[in-house]
């Protein structure tokens, strides 16, 4: 085991696994609520908007993540590419990135996955609760806000961890697009010192201990319930 | 001739000609009736005979085919969507009506990721606008009232159903309704967890509190009822005072049905 390169190369693994957390919490975060408009569109009564939220999970579902990457990636990006008025705007230093193609990528997919995940969930919130919000007065957003959504998040706190933690797993990809992730770094890192385990050991760990960490912090969340027996 | 005792009441409730059917099921064929200021007013009747459908016309938990419902002096406006079907026509005024009339339901509904106090002041801060302390300091008052005040900052889960009904009208009269509206209040408890239920409703009663109470407890609706109504096939069948429904009913049906519950009893 050859770990000389680490003193060289640490600087840009710390860049590398801070590229890793940014792309967990921004597609995390905006497909969180994706999802949560994703859930609702799969129970709503109005017949074209529960057509479209099932098709939508559909086609996220049915597709390898990877070829959603690269259709956004090449296809979009190319299609940018010859719009001289994006070329020329203040977007364009982002657009050329695969950082943000990545980012929705993800983004998109965790609005499908997780959607469907809190469709179920938010299905499973007993009615009587509902009602008894709805009958005392509240707004429609408010029940949602204050009394549904609330109950459903705290009944998927496990499951939210675990998708956390494959989502994480998922930015892994973004190192086939030029980004400079993780992975991406293990690569560069592969090539320029012709070692092949010692990079990718070292970044295994770094992921297992980012999953560790999810997990930790879900824990903690769920362990602040006391009422989590009654959910 | 003796004064009408109500002359001088204001109507709280309005009901007129009310229908109502799920499918081609009639559940509601022209209920009409009045529930004035400080009236206690049971709704009895079979199973399936419409009561919870009547009540939950009330607040609109379901919107009638037609029909006129006017609380607190407000007429419900209702409008026909595109396939003819009735629907109210400003969901604010409902908002509005149904922060007048609180329901307490046969499965108490509390928010169980609230705590007692939580479940309490949700709707007075959130939707009423009151301020936070004074909204806690009505909550612990009316806890006190039902009498589980130790409990206020426990979550629903860890109480008995009593408890838990009690609180149920603790968060009910936490809004200042004009009417309390009961479904059954009792009907999901032992009998020795309804009687402290009762005996809440029963004080609010002597208060003055304007109730409609659905139930199948008749010598508690006997008791407290300023009027009874009896339901049959979405029909009112009788109506009139608890002795009058209770001790001379003009309907035959009427008539048995009450003795049936009583000798169950
Ligand atoms: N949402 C609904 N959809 C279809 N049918 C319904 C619905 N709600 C009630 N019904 C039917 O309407 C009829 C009257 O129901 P309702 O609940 O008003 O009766 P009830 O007098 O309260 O009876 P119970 O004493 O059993 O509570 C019943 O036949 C019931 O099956
Ligand atoms: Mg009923």
């Amino acid at each position: 085991m050859d770990f000389s390169w680490f003193s060289e190369y640490h600087p840009q693994l710390w860049l590398a696994a801070l590229t890793t957390v940014q792309l967990l919490l921004v597609s995390g975060s905006a497909g969180f609520v994706l999802a949560i408009l994703v859930g609702f569109g799969r129970l709503s009564k109005q017949p074209f908007i529960a057509w479209f939220s099932l098709s939508y999970t559909n086609l996220i579902r049915g597709t390898p993540l990877l070829v959603q990457i690269y259709v956004l990636y090449y296809g979009l990006g190319s299609l940018f590419q010859d719009m001289p008025t994006l070329r020329d705007s203040i977007l364009w230093p982002y657009l050329r990135e695969g950082f943000w193609y990545v980012a929705l990528a993800l983004t998109l997919s965790v609005g499908g996955y997780l959607g469907e995940v809190l469709k179920s969930g938010l299905r499973a919130v007993p009615k009587g609760g509902l009602e008894a919000a709805r009958a005392l007065g509240m707004p429609r957003l408010l029940v949602i806000r204050r009394i549904w959504l609330p109950q459903t998040l705290y009944m998927l706190l496990p499951t939210l961890a675990g998708e956390s933690v494959m989502l994480l797993k998922s930015t892994a990809l973004a190192s086939t697009v030029a980004v400079m992730d993780a992975l991406g770094v293990a690569n560069l890192i592969r090539n320029q010192t012709f070692l092949t385990y010692e990079p990718l050991l070292i970044i295994a760990g770094l992921y297992l201990l980012l999953a560790i960490a999810i997990e930790q912090l879900f824990k903690r969340l769920e362990s602040r319930l006391p009422f989590r027996n009654a959910l | 001739m003796l004064p009408d005792p109500h002359a001088t009441k204001q109507a709280v409730i309005e009901i007129a000609d009310l229908h109502k059917r799920f499918g081609a099921h009639p559940v509601l064929q022209g209920v009409s009736f009045t529930a004035h200021q400080g009236e206690v007013v049971s709704l009895i009747g079979a199973s399936g005979s419409g009561k919870s459908t009547l009540l939950r016309c009330m607040n609109l938990l379901e919107v009638p085919d037609s029909g006129r419902i006017v609380i607190a002096g407000e007429q419900v406006a209702f409008r026909n969507d595109r396939k003819g079907q009735t629907m109210v026509a400003d969901p604010r005024q409902v908002e509005r009506i149904r922060t007048r009339l609180a329901m307490v339901f046969q499965q108490f509904n509390l928010w169980p990721h609230m705590t007692v106090l939580e479940n309490l002041i949700e709707v007075p801060v959130r939707v009423l606008g009151q301020a936070r302390p004074q909204a806690i300091e009505l909550a612990e008052t009316l806890l006190a009232k039902v009498g589980i005040a130790d409990k206020r900052h426990h979550y629903p889960a860890f109480l008995s159903g009593g408890q838990q009904q009690r609180v149920a009208i603790a968060r009910a009269l936490a809004t200042r309704p004009s009417v309390m509206l009961f479904d059954e209040p009792t009907s999901a408890l032992d009998p020795e967890l309804a009687g402290e239920v009762l005996k809440v409703i029963r004080n609010l009663a002597q208060e003055g509190c304007t109730m409609v109470l659905v139930t199948h407890e008749m010598a508690f609706a006997r008791e407290v009822s300023s009027k009874v109504l009896f339901l049959h096939q979405g029909r009112i069948e009788e109506v009139g005072t608890a002795q009058q429904v209770f001790e001379s009913p003009s309907s035959e049906r009427c008539r048995q049905f009450v003795n049936a519950q009583f000798c169950r009893a």
